[in-house]
Parts: C-alpha cells; structure tokens; sequence
C-alpha cells in the first residue's frame, strides 16, 4: 500500500491542482508533499518490502530492485527540493495550472520508474515522464524553447521506437517481464545480440551519451530552473537506470559492450567539459557538466559490465557518483535563480556565490566534499579494471576539466545576470539543498557503513586535492586560452540538433509533396477510373459499333439459331 | 426452446425492430424516437452482459440454426470472439447512437438515419454471432446495403460520389466472398467456425484449390478491412456524418472485415493449417505494407477526418497482421486489437465531429490553440491518439506488445521493425496535430456554431469520455481476468492459462 501511495501520490495532487477555482492554489502550495512518501519509504523500506499489483499494466512489480535505495532516494531529494523552491518562491510564470500539472505528473513518471520491478511498468513510467516533460521544456513558450522542444520530441519518439523493440525482444527470451528473470535472460544472450545495441542507444538518448546528447544541452536549461533542476538532477538518471535493469550488471561480462560504454562515456566526460567551457549561459554550461558527469557514469557502469566481478567496486562508486551529482546539480540550477535575482545586493550575492561553492566543488571532487569519496572510488575500480594503464590518467584529467568548467560556470553566472526573477537568497529550499551537499560526506558515511568510506584519510585528500587545484590554476592563469581552445575544439563536431531539425523539415515535405503519395493513383479509387474507362471515346466506339453489328438481322437469327441448338443439345443429354 | 434459442434472437431483433418502428416514426417525434433508440441500445447491452454470464459462468451454448436448403445451414452461434465483437458493438453503438441524437439535432432526414443505423448494428450483431461463413456473408452483404444510406445521409454531391465507390468496392468484395464461400461449401460441405481443423483432411488432395479459395475469401473480406490496394473507399466515405464515420471505422464495416479474416483464418481455415499451406506470410507482407503504406498517405492529409481515415487503414491492418503470425501472443494481439482500435478510433472521431461542429474546424490547420477553447476534446483526442502510437499505458501498447512478442516467437522479427516503424509514423502525424492543438497561437477568432453550457453540447462530450476512459483502463487494467486483454488471452490460450 504504501509503494502505491509513493509513486502514485503525485497524481493525486495533480488532481487538486486540476479542480477549479482555490484548487490550483491549494495544489500549488502542497506540491513539496508530493514526493514525500517516496522520500519517506526510500529511508524506512527494505529490500524485502515490495508489492506485486496482479492486474494493473501486465502484472506490475513495485519495490526496490537489486540496485536498492539509492535512486529512489535521490530522485526523491530533488523533486522535493525543486517543488519546495517552486512552491515557496512563486515565479511569475509558475504558478499556472499547466504547470503544476504537467510538473507533478513528470514527478510520478520519475519517482515510478526508479520503484519499477519489471520492464513493462518501467517503460510504461518512462514514456509518462519523457512525455510529461515535453511540455516543461517548453512552459516559457518561447522560439528557443520550441525548437528544443521539437527536437526534444523527434528524439524521445525515436528513442521510444528503439527501446520498445529492445524491451520486447529482451522480455521475450527471458521467462518474464520482471526484472528479476530478464537479467539473468540477457547473461546469456550473445554479445552480438542487436537488442543490447537498441537498448545501449535507446537509453542513450535519455541519459545524454556522446553523440545522442545534442537535444540535452537545448532542452535542459530553456526549461523553467525547477523543471531544468529535476531534468538534470534526476530525469537524465533513468536512462541510467534503464542501463542497469536490462544489462546483466554483475552477472555476466560483456567485455565489448562495457568498452563500448567506457570509451563513450569518457568521450562525453571530456567532450561536455569542453563543449560547456566555450558557453556563456550558466544554464547551458550546467547542461553541458551533465553531459560530461552523465559520461564518468556511463564509464563506471562500462567498468561494471566489461568484468562482472568490478561491480563490486563499480556499483558503490556509481551509486555515490549518482548521488552526488543528482544533488549538486540540482543545487546549481535552484541556484541560477537565486543569484540572478536583481533584488539582491552586492554582499548577498556573494554569500550566494560562496554557498554556490558547495555544489560546485561537490562535483569536481574536491577534498572533504561527497564528490571526492565518489571519484575515490571510481578510481579504485578503475585500476583493478583491465583498462587501467589510460583509465587512471583520463580520470584525473577529467577532474581537472570539471574543475575548469566549475569556475568558467561560476564566473558566467556572476558576469551575466539570469532574466530578474523574484527569488530571494534565503530560499529554504534552495539552502537545505547546500547545507544536505555541505554534509554529504557525513551522510554518505551514515548511509553507506559498507563503503569504506574515509573521507578523511590523506591519500584520498591528496588525490582528491591536485586535479582540484590544478584547474583552479589553469584557469586563473590561462582563461581566454582556454575557453578559445574548447570552442575550436568543440566545434569538430557538426551541429547535430541543427542536421535533425533540418531533415525533419525536409523529410516531411518530402513525404507530403511526394508524387506517388499525392497522386491519384494513390487514391486507389476504381470506381472513377471504370467511370473514366465508361466514358472514354474509345469505348463509346467500340460499343455502338458492337450495337449496330449486332441488330443486323442475319447475326442476331445466327445467335438465335446457336441457342436453340445448344438448348437441344443440354435437352438431349438431360433426357 | 429456451433463452439458449431465444437470446441469440433478442439480440438481434432488439435494433431490427427498434430500427423498422423509427422509419414509421414522423419527422418531429424527436423524443419517442430517441428513447426508442436508447432503449433498444440499452436492451442489448444488458442483454449482452447476460449473455455473457450466461456463456462464461453458467456454460450454456447459445444456438439457433436451421436449414436454408441447398446445404446450406442459417447458424447463429456465440463464442468468446462472438461475445468479445457482441460487446465491443453493443456498447459503442449505445454511446454513438447517444452521440448521433446530438449531433444531428435539428438535422433533416433523422428518421431515415437512425433507421438505417439500427439496420447497421443488427448486421454487426449477426455478424459477430454467425456461426458460419454463409450465414456470416448473409449478415455483410446485409450490412454493405444498410450503411449505403448512413454515408450519403448529407445527400451533397460528394457523399453521393462516396456512395457510389463505396457500393462499387463493396459489392465487389461481397461477389468475391461469396464465390469463396460456395467454392469451400463444393470442396468441404457445410462447415461451422466451431468444427476448425475439418479443412486439413483434405489439405493433400486440394491443396491448390483451397489456396485459391483463401485467397478470395481473404480479397472479399479485404475490400472491407481496407487492405491495400483495396482501402479506396475508406477514405472517399469519411463524408458522412461524423458519428457514421465512427461507427463505420470503429465497429460496423471496417471491423466487419477485419473479424472476417479472423475468423477465416483462426477458424475456418485454422492458424496453423494456413501457415502449412503457406497463406499466411504473403497476408503478413500484405498487412505490413497497408500498415505503412496508410501512415504515409496519412501523413499527407491535410483534412482531420482523412487523416483519421487512412490511420484507420494503418491500424486496422494490426488485427490482419496479428492473424497472420503463428504464434498464440499475436492472435491475442489480432483480437485485443479489435476492441483497442474500436475504443481509440471512435473517440478521435468524436472528438474530430465536436470540432466540426461546434467550431466549423475541418482542417488541420485550423486547430491551432484549440484546446483553449476545447480543452477537454482536445484532452480526450490527445490520450486516444497517444494510445494510437501506442504509448503506454494506453490501449495501443498492450496490442504492439503482444504483437511483438508474437512476431518474435512466430520467428519474423521484421515484423518488429514494421511495427516500430509504424509507431514513429503514427507519432509523426498525430504528434504535429496535438502539438498545435495545445501550444500553438490561434490564428483566429473561435466563431461558435452551437451555443452551449459547457465546451460543447453535452451529448457531444460524454460518449468520447466513456470511450477515451475505456481506452485508458483497458491499457491500465490489462492484466485483469476481464479486460479485452484478459478476453483475447482466454479466447487464444483457453480459461485461466496465461504465459
């Protein structure tokens, strides 16, 4: 009962927003409650405490997977914090009926799929929240926002294309839809198999992987900042998620597939460092950190997969690397709003610079930080990997790189003033979110005992401290350097959102105007073309002529002569 | 002589007679005319939903046959297919004939139109109760004849022209049908949809034959299941009025001939028998390409309700193609689907008719930002068309679901990629419409053509809600023993044996 009223209590506050008149007030002002029974089982629910729904969908499971807690937990986090921002500092544009609506359902698709046992409920909560999200994305209603909403859209339908093949062809060769049967199913399957490259892309696409990740950086931040907040702290998760349910994570290797997601995911890591640095809007260079932080995932999952036994080390460095990041982003964005308020002064928004700090240095691994205990990790499965002779060196570079990009990001927000919103630096929401970063470590420590967390241990401070400071170096000495090298590099790659809107143009005018498919002949209507045979001169001719052949007296006793012979003749035989 | 016989009779006549009494009826009687209508409409939902307890709880065959000569037997049988096409039919003309009362007010010619309407659903009830071929095709060629009217009902010049390629194509088909018909009756005698399997005896001697008989049955029955390239008429026809077009596309014509190449396939011939005479892959690759050949003409259309008519060729070909896999997954998906893409049709011409009426919108371009002024159509026509592309937890997906996991255990994984394939079409031309409806400026005042309380006169607004939630819970309540689902998996697999 209580897993129902956990992913489906958004809806019901969707409901009230729904009802006219004080309902929309009432439901705006109760859409922090929303994700609290998530949040609420995410501490309290155990493994064992799942719940089997016969008869909804196609028999649904609900609980937490192998996987446990962790993304229920911070998927929780965020919603609350980006609906308790919302709720308590009403943005002009906010407070309006779509949007609590469509916000609270895309908040039941989400905290849904991360409770899904099996693979039908899942896709079913991830269609509803990618679709859902469409129109967060483009709530302002502005040019910019349509054309990321459109290739928003173009993309999610071709991914939902590719994952209900995959989906259905995993479900298939395993005994059922739970996630339980399809992992072990999926350990046996070839490594060639073609539903891994389906799920590998369809779920890439979500979760921003090198090459499918150009509809990210346009989405995210033209959406309002709560909805860009859960987009990128918790949304972009699912495609991860959806990685881990369908591969056999820690059951069987694939080593070419877990190279595959290493060296693209690396490739993203450096390619959203880069990409983000040559930016100027804080938004879209956060969008482009998710890219790059989406890729040290993508790698740790890879590492995962390539060995099963590196799970043991992986997965713990994946769940905090996911955590950390689905808070400190979320964090970033809330805080774009706070410092791009005008009624702040000068002094408070330094206070917001230094608390936007936390986050910050959060992700780029700072010591004493959550972010370090996480690329702690990280590395260590890295060296036991067997690709660790340019994993290690790649890693620590990849911290350098997210520090650049922290500080660049940092430097815009101050430089360049969001649009005047009306958020106060003392938003709650907004400071529970730094002060729960601030002490990561320790809740990390608490949450995960089996970790071998030490954060205070000096090797870890070590290591954790010079990519740190290294790229605060870099940067302060070598700015414009940079930024001018990451543009020319970034710009090898084509513009690929610019390709996909083209070709859709393109493709559809193409289709409508195509002379086969608007001819007549495509109408298929036989009954005019006999009208047109009917009427042709030809026929006419040959008909009258036929007529007056016929009426001549000595053709038509011919006939009648024929007949009679042919009635005797049946006469005859009957008889 | 008990309710076994009599039911069967009951439920025929409930709309036969309703439907002779109102051609007698006078013009202005709208009230003795529109309770008549419901009345008859609401005795045979009840008298279907007791039928139903009567076949599945008590066990009782519900039988009424005798001979017509010639060999030939008059048969009414029902079976789980026959109850699951009795519902479907019963319930949806109870919410279009609620519909029509509204659309049409004030309308001429009413008396005509309800009659004929009657007629119509009298034929769907025997053709889904038929319990074999000759009286099934007595039913269709029934029902060609009694919607001829229905399509010309506007007496323009256009549905004048629609109705003459209608009667043209379907008369064809009927001859066709009927050539197979007797041709099986000469081979193999009388045969009942219940005796499947009589046919494989004579499987070595008339092998060619009995191909070619499949064939016909199947171009007869195409005709009115839209096959390409013997869809034309669907989309000339969708002049009439717009409860006709739902009914035509949702229930009656339509889904008469898709149920036809069910039970051709699942019960005259068999599944597996046509799979070894090798008849069902080239109706595979004939449904796969009317299922992309209709998105890409849809995908042209400019017109709503033609954009509407050749989605319905797209996806009706589903029931045709889940027929034509051999595997038990994709005959649940074939007869799901049968009920699924009645539910999301009828809805999205519902809702097309609402904006005709209320607003004069015709044209796709027109519906920009409509949903401000209509947003609960405009609600009810986003869930049916994001069920058509088969999104869940909508009706659409369960029935790609079932498909695709059949055409992977049936050994055809291109029918995978056809399916996709055709989700992004249905997705590329449903998606610009929604998105236009909900985000894009009106480029014009709202002129309204009916002046009413509520978006849109009330009868106009409750039949698409009971069919957009019927839509939603049959995809959300899949799993239960009584959803369409649940029917189509106790009708392929038998009582209580699920995968």
């Amino acid at each position: 009962m209580i897993w129902i009223i956990a992913v489906f209590f958004p809806l019901l506050l969707a409901a009230v927003c729904a009802l006219p008149g004080p309902g929309l007030r009432t439901g705006f002002r109760l859409m922090p409650l929303a994700p609290l029974p998530a949040l609420f089982l995410a501490f309290t629910g155990d493994a064992s405490s799942g719940l089997e729904l016969s008869g909804f969908l196609l028999k649904t499971g609900l609980g937490f997977g192998p996987f446990g807690n962790t993304f229920l937990l911070f998927t929780s986090l965020a919603w609350f914090a980006a609906a308790l921002f919302t709720a308590l500092e009403p943005l002009h544009n906010l407070k309006n009926r779509a949007f609590c609506i469509m916000f609270l359902l895309t908040m039941c698709g989400n905290i849904g799929l991360t409770a899904s046992l099996d693979a039908v409920s899942f896709y079913t909560f991830f269609a509803f929240m990618t679709f859902c999200a469409f129109s967060l994305i483009i709530h302002s209603g502005k040019e910019l926002a349509y054309r990321a909403g459109r290739i928003y859209l173009i993309m999610a339908v071709l991914g939902e294309g590719l994952l209900v093949a995959g989906i259905i062809t995993a479900v298939f060769s395993s005994p059922s839809h739970f996630f339980a049967d399809i992992a072990p199913a999926m350990a046996w399957m070839p490594e060639t198999h073609p539903v891994f490259l389906l799920l590998f892309a369809g779920f890439g696409i979500k979760a921003g992987l090198i090459f499918l990740h150009f509809w990210l950086p346009l989405a995210h931040p033209v959406a309002p900042t709560p909805a860009s907040a859960v987009l990128s702290g918790s949304m972009i998760k699912a495609g991860l998620l959806g990685w881990m349910n369908f591969f056999p994570v820690g059951i069987a290797s694939l080593e070419s597939w877990g190279l595959g997601f290493a060296v693209l995911g690396l490739g993203g890591a450096f390619f959203g460092a880069l990409a983000g640095l040559s930016e100027k809007n804080p938004k879209v260079i956060l969008a482009y950190s998710s890219i790059s932080q989406m890729g040290l995932m993508a790698f740790c999952l890879g590492l995962g997969i390539i060995d099963q036994d590196l799970w043991i080390m992986a997965g713990p460095a994946l769940y905090l690397l996911v955590f950390s990041h689905a808070l400190s982003k979320s964090a970033l964005f809330l805080g774009t709003a706070v410092i791009g308020s005008s009624r702040s002064g000068p002094e408070k928004n330094l206070l917001t610079t230094i608390m936007l700090w936390v986050p910050s240095l959060t992700l780029a691994g700072a010591p004493f930080t959550g972010g370090a205990q996480a690329k702690y990790l990280l590395k260590e499965a890295a060296e036991t990997s067997p690709i660790s002779e340019f994993s290690i060196f790649l890693l620590s570079l990849s911290s350098i790189f997210t520090t650049l990009l922290m500080v660049h990001f940092l430097r815009q927000v101050n430089i360049i003033k969001n649009k005047p919103l009306s958020v106060s630096g003392r938003n709650p929401a907004w400071l529970l979110l730094i002060i729960i970063i601030f002490l990561m470590p320790w809740i990390l420590y608490k949450l995960y005992p089996e970790y071998r967390i030490a954060w205070m241990d000096p090797g870890l401070i070590f290591s954790s401290a010079w990519p740190v400071f290294s790229g605060l170096v870099v940067y302060l000495l070598l700015k414009k350097y940079v930024e001018a090298t990451a543009g020319r590099i970034v710009k090898i790659l084509p513009d690929i959102a610019l390709m996909i809107d083209k070709s859709w143009y393109h493709l559809m005018a193409r289709i409508r105007l195509h002379g086969i498919l608007e001819s007549d002949w495509a109408g298929m209507n036989f009954s005019r073309y006999t009208d047109q045979l009917i009427q042709s001169k030809q026929v006419r001719k040959i008909s009258r002529e036929l007529e007056l052949k016929f009426s001549a007296w000595p053709i038509f006793g011919m006939f009648f002569m024929l007949l009679i012979i042919i009635l005797a003749l049946l006469g005859m035989k009957g008889g | 002589m008990n309710l076994n016989f009599w039911l069967p009779i009951l439920m025929l006549s409930s709309s036969l007679f309703t439907g002779m009494i109102i051609f007698f009826l006078k013009e202005e009687s709208t009230v003795l005319r529109t309770s008549l209508n419901l009345a008859g409409a609401a005795f045979k939902v009840i008298a279907v939903h007791y039928m139903a307890y009567r076949l599945l709880v008590l066990d009782n065959i519900h039988q009424v046959s005798f001979s017509m000569g010639l060999g030939f037997d008059f048969v009414l049988k029902v079976d789980f297919l026959s109850l699951m096409f009795l519902a479907l039919s019963s319930n949806l003309w109870l919410v279009t004939t609620l519909y029509a009362v509204g659309y049409l007010e004030g309308s001429p010619n009413r008396s005509r139109f309800f009659g004929f309407f009657s007629l119509c659903v009298t034929a769907c009830t025997g053709i889904a109760m038929a319990g074999n071929l000759i009286t099934f095709f007595i039913f269709y060629e029934f029902l060609t004849l009694v919607t001829y009217p229905l399509v010309v009902h506007r007496e323009t010049r256009a549905a004048l022209d629609a109705g003459r390629t209608y009667l043209w194509y379907t008369i064809l088909g009927g001859t066709l049908l009927f050539l197979g018909v007797v041709w099986l009756q000469v081979i193999a005698g009388p045969l009942n949809f219940a005796d499947t399997g009589a046919l494989e005896t004579l499987g070595h001697e008339h092998h060619f034959s009995l191909c070619v008989i499949f064939l016909i049955l199947i171009m007869g029955l195409g005709v009115k299941a839209a096959l390409v390239p013997l869809h034309g008429w669907l989309p000339v026809a969708m002049v009439a009025p717009a409860p006709v077009s739902a009914l035509l596309h949702a229930v009656a014509v339509v889904k008469a001939g898709a149920f036809g190449i069910v039970r051709v396939v699942f019960d005259v011939f068999g599944r597996d028998f046509s799979g070894h005479l090798g008849l069902l892959g080239p109706l595979a690759v004939a449904a796969s390409i009317t299922i992309i050949f209709g998105s890409l003409r849809a995908l042209s259309q400019t017109d709503l309700k033609k954009r509407l008519a050749y989605s319905t060729v797209s996806q009706v070909s589903y029931i045709t193609l889940g027929a034509a896999i051999i595997a038990s997954f994709s005959t649940v998906g074939a007869i799901v689907h049968l009920v699924h893409q009645g539910i999301m049709k009828i809805t999205l011409f519902f809702c097309a008719g609402n904006f005709a009426e209320t607003l004069g919108l015709h044209s796709i371009r027109d519906l920009k930002g409509v949903a401000r002024r209509m947003p609960l159509t405009a609600a009810m026509f986003t869930a049916a068309a994001l069920g058509m592309i088969g999104i869940p937890p909508l009706a659409g997906f369960i029935t790609k679901w079932y498909l695709g996991i059949g055409a992977l255990d049936g050994g055809s994984t291109w029918i995978l990629a056809i399916l996709v394939v055709s989700s992004l079409l249905n997705s590329a031309y449903f998606l610009p419409i929604v998105f236009s409806m909900w985000f894009e400026e009106p480029g014009r005042q709202w002129e309204t053509l009916r002046p009413s309380r509520f978006e849109a006169p009330w009868m106009l607004i409750v039949p698409p809600m009971f069919t957009v939630l019927a839509a939603i819970l049959s995809g959300l309540f899949a799993d239960w023993n009584w959803s369409p689902l649940g029917m189509a998996r106790q009708i392929a697999f038998g009582m209580g044996v699920y995968p």
